[in-house]
């Protein structure tokens, strides 16, 4: 098996944790597919949550962000803190409509066996949403069903996981920005990530140093911070302080741990899609243009429309000969990796191509 | 070509490939590689590769599931021992009373059965294995749950 040692973007590792929980809801992890049903069991689901986020270093580090804890943190602390506030963390609706939490649970509800307890009229969390509803579910069996599953709980974690990678993303400790007096906003945590990007392009990469009163007052120009009338004044306050402190240390992890943590942030393009995910034909046209332009090979073509059309990646690879010698040749059978790759290279083709559009 | 495309289509086919590939990766590992049974469950040490002799850590290896933690018992003129302990109720519930079996990079293959608490010890004796070769193995289930 691939998946503890496999190389991921952070935008893949938040896909894969959704994935995950989905596959968890469904019981995937223990039942057969001969089993219709599955029990929801809160407290057996919560501990095998709370430990891969613990034991598994894709999550622990990049998802939950251990390294922005200091001690006397451990990695247990920081994925209680992921729990409370990311994953049970109520998200609210963005305006009339229901919530991505809420169309959680209207799917959750839909696959109810039996009768379901009222849920109560307060803005729900991702948690809440999966364990609150229905004790017994009717298996999501259909791939579809479990890729909207994923999908709606990938909306959520694009909400509820914000506040947190944007502070993880300035090197900052979630657990002394996110809770307590010194709590800051979503907003100005994303106003002053906008400007420490300004603030190292006008360092050029050399870090470890307090920047320059001129290069301060240039990265406020590109990216001010709405509140503060100058770099000054946003340096003076704890957050802009802290921020300074960390591009100042010598602790590496906290500067290259940037990029990672950014890429969690989901592209806008995609994030605004609400419609329903595209199935295998008519996502087929995006790829044969990718074929075409020899960004993917015929046979990694017709692997994604399988995964699109549900069939098992094991299945899948088991019956194509060119797909596994690329997969030992080129990724030494990590599958993972070859994926990831593979989905890398599409997205970035089809979105350059998107962009190129007249 | 591409300008065929609307900007929202291009947008779900984006969210379509990236669910639908990290779900399948996430049943996958889930499930092994294999339709229902459970996968191989790896330990990996981190820096085992370095300057000085690798030892096993004090502190255990744990699972990339979490819910087995291995331990190297090492006595004076005793064989080491691997002891792996399931943790937290579902560790138990999965692991109790089941047979297993171990595979290291070294090529040694170990088989036994954790106990109705949850532990299974491994002797090395008559085997020459040394500590760094520890430094990553896979567990895997080896009966069917019933």
């Amino acid at each position: 098996m691939s998946s503890g040692s496999a190389p991921k973007s952070g935008r893949d590792i938040v896909a894969y944790f959704a994935g995950h929980l989905a596959n968890l809801v469904n019981g995937n992890d223990s039942l057969s597919e001969a089993e219709e049903n599955v029990v929801i069991k809160p407290f057996s689901l919560f501990e095998k949550v709370h430990r891969t986020l613990v034991a598994n270093r894709k999550y622990s580090e990049v998802l939950v962000g251990v390294w922005a804890y200091p001690p006397p943190n451990t990695v247990e602390d920081a994925a209680d803190f992921y729990f409370d506030h990311v994953i049970d963390r109520p998200i609210g609706s963005r305006g009339e409509g229901p919530s991505s939490a809420d169309n959680l649970a209207n799917l959750i509800g839909s696959r109810a066996v039996g009768p379901s307890p009222p849920r109560p009229q307060v803005p729900l969390s991702i948690w809440k949403a999966l364990v609150g509803g229905a004790t017994t579910l009717k298996r999501f069996v259909e791939q579809k069903d479990l890729f909207e599953l994923s999908n709606r709980i990938l909306k959520c974690l694009d909400a509820a996981n914000r506040p947190y990678a944007e502070v993880l993303r300035l090197g900052l400790c979630p657990k002394e920005w996110l809770v307590g007096d010194d709590a800051v906003g979503v907003n100005t945590l994303k106003a002053a990530n906008a400007f420490l990007k300004a603030l190292k392009s006008e360092m050029k990469g050399v870090f470890g140093r307090r920047p320059t009163p001129a290069e301060l007052e240039a990265a406020f120009k590109t990216a001010p911070v709405p509140g503060y009338k100058e770099a000054k004044s946003f340096a003076a306050t704890l957050l802009g302080s802290a921020i300074l402190t960390r591009v100042a240390g010598q602790d590496e992890t906290f500067l290259t741990s940037f990029e990672a943590v950014e890429q969690t942030l989901g592209e806008q393009l995609e994030a605004e899609s609400d419609e329903p995910l595209m199935d295998a034909e008519e996502a087929a046209p995006f790829l044969e243009i990718a074929v075409s332009a020899g960004a993917i090979e015929a046979e990694e073509k017709r692997l994604l429309v399988a995964i699109m059309a549900g069939r098992s990646l094991a299945e899948v690879m088991g019956s194509n000969l060119y797909l596994r010698r690329r997969l030992k040749t080129d990724f030494g059978n990590d599958l993972e990796a070859y994926i990831n790759d593979l989905s890398s290279r599409t997205a970035r083709f089809i979105s350059a191509a998107g962009r190129a559009r007249p | 070509m591409a300008g065929e495309f609307t900007e929202a289509q291009t947008a779900r086919f984006l969210r379509t490939l990236r669910v639908a590939t990290q779900t399948a990766l996430a049943q996958y590992a889930l499930s092994g590689g294999r339709a229902v049974s459970r996968p191989a469950m790896t330990f990996m040490a981190l820096a085992a590769k370095g300057p000085g002799e690798w030892r096993f850590p004090a502190s255990g290896l744990v699972s990339a599931d979490g819910l087995v933690v291995a331990k190297l018992v090492s006595e004076a003129s005793a064989p080491l021992v691997l002891e792996l302990q399931a943790q937290g109720v579902v560790g138990l519930s999965l692991y109790a009373n089941r047979s297993a079996r171990v595979t290291f990079t070294a090529g040694h293959v170990a088989e036994g059965a954790f106990d109705r608490d949850g532990r299974m010890r491994l002797s090395f004796e008559g085997v020459a294995i040394a500590e760094v070769d520890l430094a990553r193995f896979e567990l895997e289930l080896t009966d069917d749950a019933s």
